[in-house]
């Protein structure tokens, strides 16, 4: 008797442990998801301008960027703070050197104090590192001519640095002129570099005659101000439209990546849904027994089908298809992208949508099926106006666990799709067409894909997990509406 | 056992010929040939599970859709068989119309469940199919009480109202022959009374035919009564007749309660 | 023969005219969707038959006793993808074993205490959530906790962990599926004999549940064993020299498997020639299909047995 009253405890106390490691499990996915997004929020916010005096004839006068004797004053790369006379390579050369070089010169220094401005420490350019989004940051830039310029006009122009563009940084950028040389007269000047990151300013010529007196020259300075916190300004980037995290301008906004999900998404339900719902009719409503007792099991093949396997069907066979088809037209050097992601996804989703929506249509009463039946409806009838209708909660179920498993679905659009992070675009017929055959990025591939060559626990590390977070949520509100609509569709039949 | 009994003097509606049904090879219903008299009520009566649901079935082809069924014989209904190759099962069900044990509105207002069929087999639409539906609920004697709610959902409503609706909705698509397959079972006695009533006064515009387990209904509702047992015809006649004065032991016994 | 009842406005005569008139096109609109909707029951399965097919026919040629056993060689392009099977089986072994316990008795929890509770209702719900959240979730999920905070590397062990998370939700939902169709007359009659709860739920409704809680398990399984994501960044490696040996060291230790392989060779392109990764896809599907036919075969089984 002992031994049974033993067992039976035993039983008892294995299920309570299951079911509290269940729920353990549950809020440590909430917690750790959450956790690890937190590495996402000390990230640092880089920008960089390039500032160049030129003639007002000159060849870069477009292209900052290009002029060699632009001054880069840029807060982009960790550890450059303790930079210092130590890079001679942007160390400024002496007067005379410098006036056999070039006509006209800015310079700068590590410095953000002007009077700590030395005419033997000058240099090109001046990096740091990034800072908070709390932190500001302020560069001088000193403006002058050299004795041999002829020219009586000379500009100042400036861009922002390759690939960084103004909007994914929080800071108000500022270019303010401190103090103007002795006897020159010119209006107090302000640019907000935010709103205008590109552009040029004429100024009165003003030439040093010795390197003593580079340091009256124009004094100009770059001031990042502080807008937001850093965690604000984090979420606000999340949702830009740009994702490039490796580059040097860092950006982390995932709405390409969400766009993209979405849209194959919808897609494939919007394919798979309908075809889904029919099949189901066609067994729950039309087949013999047999013929179901067969159906059965081919459905679970496909749904036992891995992901990896669909994906490369689609490369080998469907992606040639397409190029076939768009090819010419779009220039498309292969067949993979969001289409083709769309198929194999509907192809993966198609199992369970047909047996989630025959489950639906079994569950409508038999009372019902016959009361309709005697009324003289014919089959279509019977399913469009009678069981469709009844098992709508239960279809709808369906239909959003459908959503759930296509949105996580990882493996197909890594395969499939591949491509850079691109916006939709749907303002011509062309572009969409476009949108619709070319490579692109989702949430799911792109942490597949980064996770690999991530540092762990940094900010794009910390990126990747609040990415997995937004798929989290999405899913999980999605799956809930589902068990929500399951359960009513219970209730009501 | 019994050949086709018709009684004198009485159209008839229709009529099953050697009905023999079985299912997965098991006989339900053995060589049943009977004829149903029109504009009145015909209660087919016998213990469970002794093939009268299944008879009544068969008249409009509802046991069709149940896998391993076999049927024999012949159902005759204005001069052809309804068994016939190529006969509109649409068509026969717009004739004979079927209300079931439990009732079973669709899960919609009270409005698309009657119009739901005069509109998909007459075509009708707007004011004419308002009047159709109004006459239908009125004929179910209905109408009084949801007249202003319409609306609502057809689930809202009692068990009895139910059953009226269901009536309604079979009147609404104009047969003339009416199944009721236990109309009664699933009702407390107040509603039962109603639809009893109900039948009663249908049986003078309709041929009703109703499957009963309850011998008092019968009696009470019907002027000819069918007695079945273990797949057969075993007594037909007027109602007064059968419950008075059975002609066979069998019918007898059941009658006086010794079984069933 | 004319209707005999006055309906409405229509008068008596005209119902048949009007009736005629709609069931031509009643009739055609039926036959359409009718076909219709076998059409597409027809066209999944050739869907399904074609996918096999195609398969089929381009790995079957690959397929040999030396591809299934051997390592790859010449830098992966050639030889087999033994280590990679091998992987995929002790992958799934060790999550069978974990799962199996935790979801069969997570199930039971449900099934009984399901209703009674709010925080039972939470889990309810939260088990439904976690069993379609994405396995990409998981697999971030395995790479933050085991393999970093709990500081296992990405190992054998960490994927185990991770595919057991993975795996557990769905084996608690068809678990409690499976206990609910127990019926109320065999649970009273355990209790009528005086068996107490637990043991009429261990020895009578557990018992009759049975096939269905396996066919879960072996799906999910299934499942697992050919979803890459979990793994990616839990266990994966793409070729190791180190032999994957049956003692504690490989536990520690990342292992090969199909799916990674097959992810790996799709991005390292030009690498794994086509017909390896079409060998490896058909030898992916083998797996899984045994799998489903062992599924198959408990469930028609236990049909026969509980037909009474």
């Amino acid at each position: 008797m002992w031994r049974i009253r033993l067992f039976d405890s035993l039983v008892q106390a294995a299920t309570w442990v299951a079911g509290g490691l269940l729920l353990l499990t549950i809020v440590a996915v909430f917690y750790y998801l959450f956790a690890e997004s937190q590495y996402a929020f000390q990230r640092k916010f880089p920008f960089g301008f390039r500032i160049a005096l030129q003639p007002p004839d000159s060849e870069y006068r477009n292209e900052v960027s290009m002029d060699p004797t632009a001054s880069l004053l840029a807060t982009h790369r960790e550890g450059t703070d303790a930079l210092d006379d130590a890079e001679d390579a942007t160390r400024l050369p002496s007067h005379e050197e410098l006036s056999q070089m070039q006509a006209l010169v800015t310079a700068t220094a590590q410095t953000d104090d002007p009077r700590q401005l030395r005419p033997d420490a000058l240099f090109r350019d001046c990096m740091r590192a990034p800072k908070r989004a709390e932190q500001g940051e302020r560069f001088l830039l000193l403006a002058f001519a050299l004795p041999h310029y002829t020219g009586n006009r000379m500009v100042l122009a400036w861009e922002p640095d390759v690939s960084f563009d103004p909007a994914y940084c929080p800071y108000e950028l500022r270019l303010r002129l401190v103090r103007a040389p002795e006897g020159v007269q010119v209006k107090p000047l302000e640019i907000d570099l935010r709103r205008q990151p590109k552009g040029s300013l004429e100024l009165p010529v003003w030439k040093a005659r010795t390197q003593e007196e580079w340091l009256q020259g124009y004094l100009f300075e770059l001031e990042a101000r502080p807008t937001t916190t850093t965690t604000l300004a984090t979420i606000q980037q999340f949702l830009m439209p740009d994702w490039a995290p490796t580059i040097l301008y860092a950006r982390f906004g995932m709405l390409p990546l969400l766009l993209a999900t979405l849209l194959i998404t919808l897609l494939a339900i919007g394919l798979a849904m309908p075809l889904g719902i029919a099949a189901a009719v066609y067994l729950s409503e039309q087949a013999s027994p047999r013929i179901r007792e067969w159906f059965k099991p081919i459905l679970e093949i496909l749904a036992s089908i891995p992901t990896v396997v669909l994906g490369y069907f689609g490369v080998m066979l469907i992606a040639p298809a397409l190029q076939q088809m768009f090819g010419e037209a779009l220039q498309l050097s292969s067949g993979r992208g969001l289409l083709a992601t769309a198929l194999m996804m509907a192809v993966f989703i198609l199992p369970t949508v047909i047996s989630l929506s025959e489950d639906a249509l079994r569950a409508v009463p038999n009372s019902l099926r016959e009361g309709a039946e005697a009324l003289g409806l014919t089959l279509a009838e019977r399913v469009r106006l009678v069981l469709l209708p009844t098992a709508k909660s239960g279809l709808i179920a369906a239909g959003l666990l459908a959503i759930a498993r296509v949105m996580g679905e990882t493996m197909i659009v890594w395969i499939l799709s591949d491509g850079t992070p691109t916006m939709p675009d749907f303002s011509s017929p062309a572009a969409a067409l476009g949108t619709l055959v070319k490579p692109t990025r989702g949430i799911p591939d792109t942490i597949a894909i980064e996770m690999g060559n991530v540092e762990f626990e940094s900010p794009h590390y910390g990126h990747l997990f609040l990415l997995g977070l937004t798929l989290f949520v999405l899913t999980l509100g999605i799956n809930l509406l589902g068990f929500a609509y399951r359960k009513r569709a219970q209730v009501v039949l | 056992m019994v050949a086709a009994m018709t009684l004198p003097k009485q159209k008839v509606a229709m009529e099953t010929v050697e009905l023999s049904v079985s299912y997965n090879g098991k006989p339900a219903l053995k060589r049943v040939s009977l004829a149903f008299p029109a504009n009145a009520v015909t209660a087919l009566i016998g213990p469970s599970g002794c093939g009268k649901s299944t008879l009544l079935r068969c008249l409009n082809r509802m046991n069709d859709r149940i896998p391993g069924v076999e049927i024999t014989g012949k159902v005759m209904l204005n001069g052809e068989d309804i068994y016939a190759r190529r006969v509109n099962l649409t068509r026969l069900r717009r004739e004979v119309g079927m209300v079931f044990q439990k009732p079973n509105p669709f899960p919609m207002s009270i409005f698309e469940n009657v119009a739901l069929g005069p509109r998909l087999h007459y075509g009708l639409r707007g004011r004419a199919l308002q009047e159709v539906v109004e006459d239908a609920l009125r004929k179910a004697a209905l109408w009084d009480e949801v007249k202003d709610e319409l609306h609502k959902s057809g689930l809202a409503l009692s068990g009895g109202q139910q059953q009226r609706l269901c009536i309604a909705r079979m009147l609404a698509v104009q047969p003339r022959i009416l199944l009721m397959d236990e109309p009664c079972s699933a009702l407390d006695p107040i509603s039962t009374q109603k639809i009893e009533e109900l039948i009663v006064e249908l049986g003078k515009q309709y041929t009703v035919i109703v499957v009963t387990h309850n011998l008092q209904q019968a009696a009470r509702i019907s002027h000819y009564t069918g007695f079945l047992m273990y797949g057969e015809l075993v007594e037909w006649g007027e109602t007064r007749q059968v419950f008075e004065n059975p002609t066979r032991p069998e019918t007898e016994d059941y009658i006086r309660g010794r079984f069933g | 023969m004319m209707n005999a009842v006055q309906s409405g406005s229509v008068r008596t005569g005209e119902w048949e005219s009007l009736a005629a008139r709609q069931d031509a096109r009643r009739a055609r609109k039926n036959a359409l969707l009718t076909s219709a909707f076998g059409a597409v029951g027809l066209a999944t399965v050739l869907l399904v038959l074609g996918l096999v097919a195609a398969i089929a026919y381009h790995g079957a040629p690959t397929l040999s006793w030396e591809f299934l056993t051997q390592p790859p060689r010449e830098g992966m392009s050639a030889g087999g993808v033994g280590p990679m099977i091998l992987g995929s089986i002790l992958l799934m072994v060790g999550a069978f074993l974990m799962a199996t316990p935790l979801g069969v008795f997570g199930g039971v929890c449900l099934a009984e205490y399901g209703e009674r509770s709010r925080l039972m209702r939470l889990m309810h719900a939260s088990v439904a959530a976690l069993a379609g959240t994405p396995p990409i979730v998981y697999g971030l999920f395995g790479l933050a906790i085991f393999v970093l905070k709990f500081k296992l590397g990405v190992s054998l062990l960490a994927g185990w962990l991770t595919l057991t998370l993975f795996c557990v939700p769905s084996i608690v939902l068809t678990t409690e599926a499976a206990l609910k169709t127990v019926p109320a007359a065999l649970i009273d009659g355990g209790l009528a004999l005086g068996l107490s709860r637990w043991q009429t739920l261990w020895r009578i409704a557990l018992p009759y549940a049975l096939p269905g809680i396996l066919t879960g398990i072996i799906l999910s399984l299934g499942r697992a064993v050919g979803e890459a994501t979990p793994v990616l960044f839990t266990a994966s490696i793409y070729y190791t020299t180190a032999e994957t040996t049956l003692g504690w060291e490989t536990l520690r230790q990342p292992v090969a498997n199909l799916p990674y392989y097959l992810a790996e060779g799709y991005r390292q392109p030009g690498v794994v020639p086509e017909r390896l990764i079409w060998g490896a896809c058909l030898t992916l599907i083998l797996l899984t299909l045994l799998l489903n036919a062992g599924a198959i075969l408990i469930r028609s089984r236990t049909r026969r047995r509980y037909l009474w």
